[in-house]
């Protein structure tokens, strides 16, 4: 079982080393003949800083340089040790990129803060960046109560609070969990360790048994699977790590079978599941079901592996001629029907610490965990930190940014163009998939981070006769979508011919309209929006130019049948259609062709506005493109 | 955020198999000791049923411990890929260097592992150092870019000989200058002239490491566990003669029950009085003791900062 981990942060001279030191020291983690090195000056008094801040430059200076990777046991209430690895972050500005490179493995973090000097911008910027980097606990230690004149009396607890309503309002404004806060003294020893009887009107308990209930927390779900959102018996995820040459191959084994590597980051697979290649990019000649043959772990065979093993996998086709195409990076899933779930297009948060800005155009190389992918930004928007709003996934769309490119240790959002089509997990909880280290092109230097976003870009298409009611429905999942944070760009066949009003109703004017469209929906695409077209689209070879067209685009069609759509005719239309005062209208005296595989059938006449929304959002995330694996929308 | 790996295993089995398809040339670095038999270990079950596609190297100062020698051999013999030995004393000759017979020769290893990085155009050395050994391994990345080294002349030699600092080797380790390292992408990318040092066991600790001896059964080598030796003390600790210090030793005992707690050159690895037999024994001994894994290594003793300044001048 791995032990839990947490970071460690705070701005400089808030006092973050020396209370780790203290930590450590008072709940019995250091070793005795390590303690001659933590004395400093000639009282012989212990210099807590120097527990953790190993280099001799970060002695010199009183600041931490790097990460460094303590590994402690603290006592627990009912007397138990919790083991814990501690991720001790430096606070500068200069080092912020190594504070993010340790927050992404953290699983909660301990910020501390001077209540002397109050919540300052450093701070703002560490909490803004554990938060979009995927901290959902937080612990906030309010460091140097001892300086404040008379600590045990009135004032104290007035500033205390203060400080708490105001870090408090700043997580809440940048959409994270509220922190859990605790007053301490690292220089005296007070709540670190054991609760303080100096501090009479503080009744929590010390920052060593809020730490622990934290690890137990993390520990527990993490043995249940649901740290990670995941639900159990989930469709499962593949990461191929390798492949074995054919040397390895046994002579038992079929013709055409191959080993490889592979790590499973979700759910459980066993042996004679079929599995398809999410990295497959809706080609259908590039896709090739592959049996599960055999399972190893270790020197071990079995017949199923779970979530969280490393396992050597030997696949068979099913098409003995057909090679075996799984390369390094694939994610392979049981789940049918996710041939989509690669993108091109991808919109996430991106963290720059070169000094040389990123600008809109420039080419990148995105790693994530075994799979390189080159990447085009193709849009860039930094939000102003006067907004008090992180510019994480609820901003898409919503306000025009300050800025349109990232300076050194900034975040912003980038719509990036991929060379191939590439799986991204669109969730925290699978870091393997949603994160990736960004360098420039042709240079080996780490340049930023990049998390993909939850929701992803995708045009939704709603074909149908009038009135058979795309409009309400595309209103209604936007909606829905708004819910979450989300502003899905509208486009409304009605409306946009209001502004077009030359084009009529022939064929030609319809292809050339719908055209038109499809066009407009995939520009909003690749900037990273979620599109939403409700348009008669009465053409197949409209409908065709459009999935062409757009990236990642699902056709909806509603077939609520004519009779009720006319019996409905909110403008009219139908009515002037019958008597001949419209001509070429669909349904009546212009065809609708309809559609051969759409990627879900709605008839409104039998289900409501949210059972239709209900199955749109449903195909969304069978699709695998617009919403994380592990969250119901 | 989080991985998705279960345990340690996973955790390293994923790092093998990064190192494997990133690196041309990846060798394991194997002295036979508790984390490089775990290492061992993790790389036959990474590739199973296929065979891993690492080569193994060990260093040898000339001080080693008989019983932890012959460990080595007969571990690498079954493990069926090439095991290079590389020594201390080879390297030196090559500098024109005479090596004093006693002194510790912990140091010079970074030369003999150097000229074999050079020789057999290695770009990753795997190690098992972890990160819970010292303040200075604390700050490791898991994959660590290193300037290749270029042959250090003699002149540099005698200086590291002379002085606790030493010479700088090319091959240093910078730690201000780290990459951040973004877990769980491990960016295998080299620019001309570096290597990779992989750390595949940086999250296990030493207690960790027993227990997967003991749950695994493996073999280590007789010295970490009681046996009775003839030794010399030195402060509140024994230290065993190295084989040509011969009768130099004026006071050696016969200690009754001696035991290290990690295995390296003769000349700076202490032991201790312990009555732990087996490997149950140490793991009970472990979780009470009051001295950290490398309170024996008297190569840690020269100054607060020794690990840092070894690795600033090219040690692993």
């Amino acid at each position: 079982m791995r032990a839990p981990k947490f970071i460690i942060v705070g701005n400089v001279d808030d006092g973050k080393s020396t209370l780790l030191g203290r930590l450590m020291h008072d709940t019995g983690c250091l070793f005795a003949d390590q303690m001659p090195d933590f004395i400093e000056g000639e009282n012989g008094a212990i210099d807590f800083s120097h527990v953790s801040d190993g280099l001799r430059s970060e002695r010199a200076e009183g600041i931490t340089y790097d990460l460094a990777y303590k590994y402690i046991q603290l006592q627990s209430e009912n007397g138990q040790k919790q083991s814990l690895v501690v991720i001790d972050s430096p606070g500068h500005f200069e080092f912020t990129a190594k504070m993010v490179a340790g927050a992404v493995q953290a699983d909660f973090a301990v910020i501390v803060l001077d209540l002397t000097r109050g919540f300052r911008e450093q701070t703002q910027r560490q909490l803004r960046l554990l938060h979009v980097f995927g901290i959902q606990k937080f612990i906030v230690c309010l460091n140097k109560i001892d300086q404040v004149a008379g600590c045990g009396g009135a004032v104290a607890p007035v500033i205390y609070q203060n400080l708490i309503d105001e870090v408090t309002g700043f997580m809440a404004g940048l959409g994270a969990n509220p922190p859990q806060f605790v007053v301490a003294s690292a220089l005296r020893g007070w709540n670190v360790a054991e609760a303080t009887d100096q501090l009479p009107w503080y009744k929590g308990p010390s920052l060593r048994e809020i730490i622990v209930r934290a690890a137990r927390a993390a520990s527990d779900i993490t043995r249940s699977g649901q740290s990670r959102n995941v639900q159990p018996g989930g469709d499962p995820i593949i990461l191929i790590q390798g492949e074995a040459g054919p040397q390895a191959m046994s002579k038992n084994w079929p013709e055409g079978a191959r080993l490889f590597y592979t790590q499973v980051l979700k759910g459980q697979i066993r042996v004679g599941d079929t599995v398809s290649n999410l990295m497959a990019g809706g080609d259908a000649q590039n896709i090739l079901d592959c049996k599960i043959l055999k399972i190893f772990c270790g020197f071990e065979e079995r017949n199923q592996v779970g979530e969280g093993q490393a396992a050597s996998i030997v696949f068979e086709t099913s098409e003995k001629s057909a090679p075996i195409l799984f390369k390094r990076g694939d994610v392979l899933s049981t789940v049918a029907n996710q041939r989509r779930a690669s993108t091109k297009n991808l919109v996430g948060s991106l963290f720059w610490h070169l000094s040389e800005p990123l600008a809109i155009g420039e080419t990148l190389v995105l790693s994530r965990a075994a799979k390189e992918v080159t990447a085009t930004v193709v849009n860039i928007a930094v939000l102003g930190k006067d907004r008090g709003a992180s510019p994480d996934r609820r901003e898409i769309g919503r306000s025009a940014p300050d800025r349109r490119e990232i300076g050194r240790n900034e975040i912003g959002q980038v719509t990036l163009r991929l060379s191939e089509p590439t799986f991204f997990a669109f969730s925290p909880n699978l870091p393997e998939l949603a994160l990736a280290q960004v360098r420039r092109l042709n240079s080996a230097d780490a340049a930023g981070v990049f998390t993909a976003h939850e929701f992803q870009p995708v045009v939704l298409w709603l074909t149908g006769l009038s009135a058979s009611g795309k409009t309400t429905i595309a209103e209604g999942v936007a909606r829905r979508l708004k819910a979450s944070n989300i502003e899905a760009h509208l486009l409304d066949g009605d409306a946009i011919r209001a502004l077009r009003p030359q084009i009529g109703f022939s064929r030609t004017d319809r292809v050339q309209h719908s055209k038109y469209v499809a066009e407009r929906a995939a520009e909003l695409e690749r900037e990273g929006g979620v599109v939403i077209v409700s348009l008669i689209t009465p053409f197949a070879e409209s409908r065709d130019y459009a999935r062409n067209t757009c990236e990642n685009f699902c056709e909806i069609y509603l077939n609520t049948d004519l009779a009720v759509c006319e019996g409905r005719d909110p403008k009219g239309l139908y009515k002037k259609a019958r008597s001949g005062e419209i001509r070429d209208f669909t349904g009546i005296n212009s065809p609708y062709e309809v559609p051969q595989h759409p990627d879900v059938t709605i008839d409104t006449a039998k289900s409501s506005v949210d059972e239709a929304v209900d199955q749109v959002f449903g195909l969304i995330k069978t699709l695998g493109i617009a919403t994380s694996f592990d969250r119901e929308l | 955020m989080n991985t998705a790996f279960a345990n340690l295993e996973a955790e390293s089995i994923y790092i093998l198999r990064e190192s494997a398809a990133g690196f041309r040339r990846p060798v394991i670095l194997f002295s036979g000791g508790k984390d490089s038999v775990v290492l061992a270990r993790l790389a036959e079950k990474a590739f199973y049923p296929a065979q891993m596609p690492f080569e193994f190297l060990m260093v040898d100062t000339g001080h080693n411990f008989s019983e932890a020698l012959s460990f080595v051999e007969r571990r690498m013999s079954g493990i069926g890929r090439p095991f290079y030995v590389r020594t201390v004393s080879d390297a030196m000759a090559r500098r024109g260097v005479t090596l004093d017979p006693i002194a510790s020769r912990n140091q010079l290893q970074s030369h003999a592992l150097n000229d074999a990085i050079t020789e057999l155009n290695i770009d990753a050395l795997i190690s098992g150092a972890r990160r819970d050994e010292d303040k200075a391994r604390a700050k490791e990345r898991i994959f660590s870019r290193r300037q290749n080294p270029s042959f250090s002349p003699a002149a540099n030699v005698g200086l590291a000989l002379s002085s606790a600092k030493g010479a700088r080797v090319a091959a240093g380790w910078q730690p201000e200058n780290q990459e951040p390292e973004l877990w769980p992408i491990l960016n295998s990318k080299l620019q001309a002239g570096e290597h990779m040092r992989v750390f595949a066991l940086s999250n296990w600790t030493e207690l960790d490491i027993w227990n997967y001896i003991r749950d695994e059964k493996l073999e280590v080598p007789s010295i970490y566990f009681s046996h009775e030796r003839d030794c010399f003390k030195v402060g509140d600790v024994w230290m065993a003669p190295v084989a040509d210090q011969g009768s130099a030793i004026k006071s050696t005992h016969r200690v009754s029950g001696v035991r290290v707690r990690t295995v390296g050159d003769m000349a700076c690895t202490a032991l201790f009085e312990s009555a732990a037999r087996n490997v149950d024994d140490v793991i009970a001994e472990l979780k009470t003791s009051e001295i950290s894994e490398r309170g024996l290594r008297m190569d840690d003793k020269t100054s607060r900062f020794s690990m840092e300044e070894r690795k600033r001048e090219g040690y692993f």
